[in-house]
């Protein structure tokens, strides 16, 4: 971490030095950055923003043409990023829209590596990229079991961790993070009504 | 085929075949008679009775022993110690093993095919059991009993045994327990071809299917029949091992796909019956092959050691009793080096796949035994003394046996070390693409074999 | 039986497909994995992961922990490679907070990694010869990951749950019979390597078992996202400790081992040679072991990394972890995701296993190697 490879990452730019603005981390505008240029010249006005933070690359697209940036990215004009390591979500009940999708892209063959985002209203649906990627498969399943956003044109959008029947999507900041009854839990468990009173300190009465 | 004998020479023709060996004549029933039980009550009676309990004690014994001598060899190669805490090493372990299988609920599986599932390890048991009435342990009183068919007797009886294994398998209702009865039933239908195959070779020389006889044959001619069949004996030792379901031919019970197999829904002493089953086939196996092969309970220098210990009277007491218990020592150390090498094999080899496991057996082992029996057969016709319709005159048949002189030896070992190198070289021809260490031509009859299984189940869709 | 009245029983035997249900309780899953497999005779049809067992909600805890609190979790994600998760999560912190780590730190986080490594490929090793039917060599590599397990109770006081780095550092510096018993491991396992190989790599039934099974192409293992020793065994050199260097790897010499058709065979050669690899890195790392603190000089007290994100991964033994650090400039993240490779990598599991038979299915989780703890999370 304390090295400034220029392998690492976009090889465009150089690390942040260890001095920040206070409460916030730098963030700088990628103005002189190749693939950026490439995505503005050719996207234009669904590039909402372009920044380099703490070194890594992060492109915040509409999320209409957000399909057509990730099959540009891996396809077109030979940016070669094959790789998809990564498809989630945040959650930020405060602000519209509440979902922001995150994509992690590498490139196999030229280590660069880009962090895709985009704004999604809730109960929209954004565009499976199945199609592109087959990994997004499973990443999407997850992404729509923890916070319920629609992937449409996935060919089996179902809960994955989750078991099938559960009620409410985890990951998002409204679900509480102790246990809550359901009633997934009581069919199948048997367990019915906690009392209002139920202590989940983890202390045994005898 | 009594041709011209333009090549007839016959070195052995001076010196005849000498006497067959001196076999004791005192048996136990004499003692039984002496207190006055009526002979024939005594003879077919009394002392086989004794005998059966004696054999089942001391097998029974055997097989919950094989099972700690099975964890010690197996600890001995994995480098730690096995048993050690139910008495001294360990040697407690059967018993407390035992106890607590008998201690254990017998379940039935619901939706289970009860009287089946319940006969099915009971099956199993008594097939494998039932063979050691004819197992030669030692010479003379030593045996049981000799039928003059009895190796053919042994091969019908053991073939039953899988019919336990299959109706356990259906019977248990479970799916894993079903493929492992399928493979089972597969697996030993297919072997038992190449075992039996196998078997041939060697019954060329000994000329007779009795056990005892076979034994005498070897001890007769001086040569135990591994040394003039030695390919028979390569087969018939894997044919064995899948036959008992050893690895790496132990697939029906493969526990880490199948997790046990057509014993996985048996509990407590029912299971322990299919143990028990599993460890007496060992034996068995390894006893036909230390008999056909290696010479049975016979040994060079045996007659020697009874005599140190008896005098040479064939006919006492002491030299009949000193003799037996020697054969049988010799025959139980022969057929535990044979199960000590199945455990040895067991722990260090990988777990074959089903079709791999077929292909061995349908184009390797089965094709190389019959070539064996041909060419064995021809040498042994050229060979024969030209009066009993031979061509070279090295092997004298006699009533006692064959009888060959130290040219004969040769010639047979020479006979079946070429039997053997060519088979190997042949069949790697043959089977190239099994063979072979090129991994690339390995991949490719891999990726033909995945294709054609899809297509074979896309075509069964389709209909 | 070609009869134009077709019967009841007929219709039995027309279905030609059984539905097996492969684990969650299955000696051969690895864990709570259950594999529904559609055979015809043994022949794998179709395939679906039941996964979830073991989901814990570790994201969703995290949001609530302080970032201290929340290294033990990444222990319990691959617990059996539980410093590699923990490395990633502690960069991911650093990186945010932009802490300079001293290099005793950063050689001695090298060393506990690699040595997970190996420990690591040694339970694969075991397992997935297990798996195939070779017993013995479960017990020869947990010989000798007994020895790593045994390192790390010194180290740390745990065996499994490692628990070594702090945000900043390292808790303890090592103590002096450290740097002795790591050269003694190294010393003994190159041989014990050989002998393992002597064992399998040579062994007809082994290639048999695993020569064109589960065939994966470069471009069908990047496109399922693979990462780690299963996408290398298909020829792409794609190793993060190369591709996105973190701690001090740069100042390492080894080499990325690939395979080239990417078949169980070549992942298992390709495992092989990295635990080869693993033993040059810590030799040179226990070798130029700089002296120092292990402490960085300045981590406040109370972790409250700046507001912002970063993803940092990292090369763990089953393929790139990565954790994306929302970061609101409190004392808890605002999101913090894993990006599990294992989860990633069990999705190939139906690609790999249609059309061959049920014996392969247990040999390809193998070669897939996952950790339950990590899929669900």
């Amino acid at each position: 971490m304390t090295k400034d490879d220029p392998n690492n990452e976009a090889s465009s730019e150089s690390r942040p030095t260890a001095k920040k603005a206070k409460g916030g981390i730098d963030v700088v505008e990628a103005t002189d950055d190749r693939l950026v240029e490439r995505l503005r010249e050719r996207f234009g006005d669904a590039i909402h923003s372009a920044v380099i933070m703490v070194g890594q690359r992060v492109v915040v697209v509409a999320v209409d043409s957000l399909a057509e940036v990730l099959t540009y990215l891996k396809s077109g004009d030979e940016l070669k990023f094959d790789l998809l390591l990564d498809v989630t979500a945040v959650h930020r009940p405060a602000e519209t829209p509440p979902f922001e999708l995150v994509y992690q892209l590498c490139s196999t063959s030229t280590l660069e590596r880009v962090r895709i985002k985009s704004g999604i209203e809730d109960g929209a649906s954004a565009q499976s990229v199945t199609g592109i990627w087959r990994t997004a498969n499973w990443l999407e399943r997850e992404c729509f079991d923890m916070f319920g956003i629609v992937f449409e044109g996935h060919p089996d959008l179902r809960r994955i961790l989750l078991p099938e029947g559960w009620e409410g999507h985890p990951l998002r900041k409204e679900y509480p993070v102790e246990f809550r009854e359901n009633r997934w839990v009581a069919d199948t468990l048997n367990i019915h009504a906690l009392p209002d009173d139920a202590d989940f300190s983890g202390k045994v009465e005898i | 085929m009594s041709g011209p004998i333009a090549l007839h020479w016959a070195p052995q023709a001076a010196s005849p075949p000498p006497p067959p060996p001196v076999v004791p004549s005192w048996s136990p029933v004499e003692l039984i008679e002496s207190i006055g039980v009526p002979h024939g009550f005594a003879e077919y009676v009394v002392w086989p009775a004794v005998q059966l309990a004696l054999i089942l004690f001391v097998v029974l014994t055997a097989v919950a022993y094989l099972t700690y001598l099975e964890r010690k060899v197996a600890a001995f190669i994995q480098a730690r110690l096995g048993p050690m805490r139910v008495g001294p090493v360990g040697l407690l372990q059967p018993l407390a093993d035992g106890l607590k299988l008998l201690s254990k609920e017998d379940l039935v599986p619901a939706g289970a095919d009860r009287f089946v599932y319940l006969a099915a390890p009971v099956l199993a048991v008594t097939a494998a059991l039932g063979l050691l009435v004819l197992v030669p342990f030692g010479a003379a009183w030593g045996t049981v009993t000799d039928i003059n068919i009895g190796l053919l007797f042994l091969l019908a009886v053991a073939s039953i045994g899988v019919l336990g294994i299959v109706l356990a398998g259906w019977a248990s209702n479970s799916k894993y327990a079903l493929l492992g009865a399928m493979r089972s039933s597969a697996q030993l239908v297919s072997y038992e071809v190449a075992l039996g195959l196998a078997l041939v070779g060697p019954l060329l020389f000994a000329r007779t299917l009795s056990m005892q006889e076979i034994v005498e044959s070897q001890r007769f001619t001086g040569l135990w029949w591994v040394a003039v069949q030695p390919l028979a004996f390569v087969v018939y030792f894997i044919g064995s091992l899948a036959e008992t379901n050893r690895a790496p031919f132990d697939l029906p019970e493969s526990e880490s796909e199948l997790v046990a197999g057509f014993h996985v829904e048996y509990s407590g002493f029912r299971w322990s019956l299919f143990f028990m089953a599993e460890y007496a086939n060992i034996i068995i196996t390894s006893a036909i092959a230390a008999t056909v092969f290696l010479g049975g309970w016979s040994m060079p220098g045996l007659e020697t050691a009874v005599s140190w210990i008896a005098g040479t009277d064939a006919t006492t007491p002491l030299y009949s009793t000193a003799f037996t218990l020697l054969s049988i020592g010799v025959f139980a150390g022969k057929v535990l080096v044979l199960v000590y090498v199945v455990m040895w094999v067991r722990w260090t080899l990988p777990r074959y796949r089903y079709d791999q496991l077929m292909d061995l057996g349908w184009r390797w082992l089965i094709p190389v035994s019959l070539a064996n029996i041909l060419i064995s057969a021809f040498a042994f016709l050229v060979a024969m003394r030209p009066d009993q319709g031979g061509l070279l005159g090295l092997v004298e048949v006699t009533k006692n046996g064959l009888w060959m002189g130290w040219a004969g030896t040769a010639y047979f070992l020479l006979v079946n070390l070429a039997t053997f190198a060519m088979a190997a070289w042949l069949l790697a021809k043959l089977n190239k693409t099994a063979w072979s260490t090129d991994l690339h031509a390995l991949r490719r009859v891999e990726a033909l074999r995945r294709a054609g299984r899809l297509a074979t189940a896309e075509e069964a869709r389709a209909e | 039986m070609a009869s134009d009245t077709p019967s009841a029983a007929a219709h039995v035997f027309e279905q030609t497909e059984m539905l097996l249900n492969m684990g969650p309780q299955h000696p051969s899953t690895h864990g709570v994995l259950r594999v529904l497999l559609k055979l015809d005779g043994e022949t794998v049809v179709d395939l679906d992961c039941d996964i979830g067992y073991l989901h814990r909600g570790v994201e969703k805890i995290c949001e609530h922990d302080t970032y201290p609190m929340i290294t033990p979790y990444f222990d319990r994600l691959d617990y059996v490679a539980a410093v590699n998760g923990d490395l990633v999560y502690v960069e991911a912190v650093e990186r945010l907070m932009g802490v300079e780590l001293p290099r005793r730190a950063e050689y001695l986080r090298v060393i506990l990694a690699e040595l997970q490594r190996i420990a690591s490929h040694l339970l694969w090793l075991a397992t997935h010869a297990l798996d195939i039917g070779a017993a013995t060599i479960f017990l020869y590599a947990f010989r000798e990951r007994e020895e790593i397990l045994k390192i790390f109770e010194n180290f740390t006081g745990a065996r499994l749950t490692a628990h070594a780095f702090r945000i900043g550092g390292l808790q303890w510096d090592a103590n002096p019979e450290f740097v002795r018993d790591v050269l003694a491991f190294l010393d003994i396992l190159p041989g014990r390597i050989d002998e393992y190989e002597t064992i399998l790599s040579e062994n007809r039934i082994w290639l048999a078992r695993t020569v064109g099974i589960g065939v994966l192409t470069a471009a069908d293992a990047i496109d399922t996202g693979l990462t780690g020793p299963v996408l290398r065994g298909s020829g792409v050199a794609y190793d993060v400790r190369r591709a996105a260097p973190y701690s001090v790897y740069p100042e390492f010499d080894f080499e990325i081992p690939t395979g080239d058709t990417g078949d169980t065979y070549d992942r298992y050669l390709v495992r092989m040679q990295e635990l080869r690899q693993s033993v040059r890195i810590v030799r040179q790392a226990i070798e130029g072991l700089p002296e120092g603190s292990v402490m960085a000089a300045r981590v406040p007290r109370v972790i409250k990394p700046p507001a912002g994100e970063v993803f940092h991964t990292n090369e763990s033994p089953k393929g790139e972890i990565g954790v994306y650090l929302v970061s609101d400039g409190t004392n808890t993240p605002y999101r913090l995701r894993v990006r599990p490779p294992c989860f990633v990598n069990l999705q190939a599991l139906k690609q790999l296993a249609v059309g061959h038979l049920v014996a392969d299915v247990v040999a390809l989780i193998g070669t897939i190697d996952i950790v339950l703890g990590e899929v669900d999370r």
